[in-house]
């Protein structure tokens, strides 16, 4: 009974995550409920809305192939302590992400580390700038 | 002459100014509460900067449309607009449809009233003599008349409405109507010919502002829909967002090309 019973927050938990924010598209093209650990090398960072997209080449046992990983809106990322050159072509970085549903080498980015060990995370409810993130910094008011 | 003479000759000559289609080209005869010149708002607070939808009220506008029922920060939808938000998937936890809620950003259309203020973009107020211009980092723009003029009496609907402001000491108060039925409430939710937004705009520190609103809709909301959103002054600044730019939403699925090597 006590295991149905937090099996049922657990859903609830992870049915909000599922849920629609106003982003630019809701995150039901992805499988909110597991994650994925990719290592791979920096093809390209792509600065761009409405949003950001890191193309990594990962080699394993299936061959060397692309993966698509999105991020938020540039704007939302700046305040994440995201900038426009923290990805480096070639560098070797790994991410963390929520697949797409429909199995393509794809996904949405919940959080990046970089060869120092420094931690990005993405916009999205509940988030909050990485204590260690890399750039500008992660306070939000400059008064 | 008596004050309500008076009251009643300016209302006969608005009426016909409006009727001769003279109403654009008098505004600058009727300074309102913020004046008509700059020295006239000189007073006003500074709102300057790049304010940017706080966590908090992130948060906020997640469960605002999303749910679960019952959840004080839900709105009081009539009946007929639950079942609309049920079955287009923003308050069944996500069991909507496979490419997620159909919305205007999906498309790259903007949100319009009063949806595009809980988005999470930065906004800045500027104050010129006769207006406020609220510019929203999505490109959005509102022009809040503070001279003192009125809603004309039927306004081409657009996204941003149209919108008139008088200030209550350092409080911008906002009266917008005239939304297209296009504009968004929230995710999914569409305004309608008759919804009315009201605002109370002002600062609570240094580098917070707060926006009350609300939202009176009947065919909507079974009463007035309150809801509170605050803003952070955001050190980086206003952030260009063109949707177009590299948008990879194709009919519900993304588009995985890689940009040429």
């Amino acid at each position: 009974m006590r295991r149905r019973s937090l099996l049922a927050v657990a859903a609830l938990i992870l049915a909000l995550r599922l849920a629609p924010a106003r982003a630019h598209h809701s995150f039901a093209q992805f499988d909110m409920t597991r994650n994925i650990t990719l290592t791979g090398t920096v093809r390209d960072f792509q600065w761009t809305n409405p949003h950001t997209w890191v193309w990594l080449i990962v080699s394993d046992s299936k061959g060397t192939r692309i993966w698509g990983l999105e991020g938020g809106a540039v704007g939302e990322m700046e305040r994440q302590g995201w900038t426009r050159e923290i990805l480096e072509r070639g560098e070797k970085i790994t991410v963390e992400i929520h697949p797409l549903l429909d199995g393509r080498m794809g996904g949405s980015i919940d959080k990046v580390i970089l060869p120092d060990g420094r931690v990005l995370t993405r916009p999205g409810p509940g988030s909050k700038p990485a204590a260690n993130a890399a750039g500008a910094g992660t306070e939000r008011s400059n008064a | 002459m008596s004050q309500s003479a008076l009251l009643t000759i300016s209302a006969a000559a608005m009426s016909l100014l409006a009727a001769t289609g003279m109403t654009r080209a008098a505004v600058h005869e009727w300074p309102g509460p913020q004046g008509g010149s700059w020295a006239s708002i000189d007073h006003l607070p500074d709102w300057s900067g790049a304010w940017a939808l706080s966590d908090g009220s992130f948060q906020k506008q997640f469960l605002a449309s999303s749910g679960p029922d019952g959840n004080p920060n839900v709105p009081p939808l009539t009946p007929k607009w639950a079942a609309f938000r049920d079955a287009n998937g923003a308050a069944n936890h996500g069991q909507g449809p496979p490419g997620g809620v159909n919305t205007n950003s999906l498309h790259c259309l903007p949100d319009g009233m009063p949806g595009m203020m809980a988005a999470p973009f930065s906004f800045e107020f500027l104050f010129t003599p006769g207006r406020v211009t609220v510019i929203s980092e999505d490109g959005e723009v509102r022009r809040i008349w503070t001279d003192g003029r009125a809603h004309p009496p039927d306004p081409d609907p657009t996204f941003a409405g149209n919108s008139i402001g008088h200030w209550e000491g350092t409080t911008l108060v906002v009266d917008t109507i005239g939304m297209t039925p296009q504009a968004e409430v929230m995710v999914g939710l569409h305004d309608t010919a008759r919804t009315h937004v009201v605002e109370r705009i002002f600062r609570t520190s240094n580098h917070t502002l707060r926006i009350d609103t609300t939202v009176i809709d009947p065919a909507l909301f079974t009463k007035p829909y309150r809801y509170t959103r605050t803003y952070d002054l955001n050190r980086y600044g206003m952030t260009e967002y063109v949707c177009e730019q590299n948008n990879r939403d194709q009919n519900g699925k993304i588009n995985l090309t890689p940009p040429p090597n």
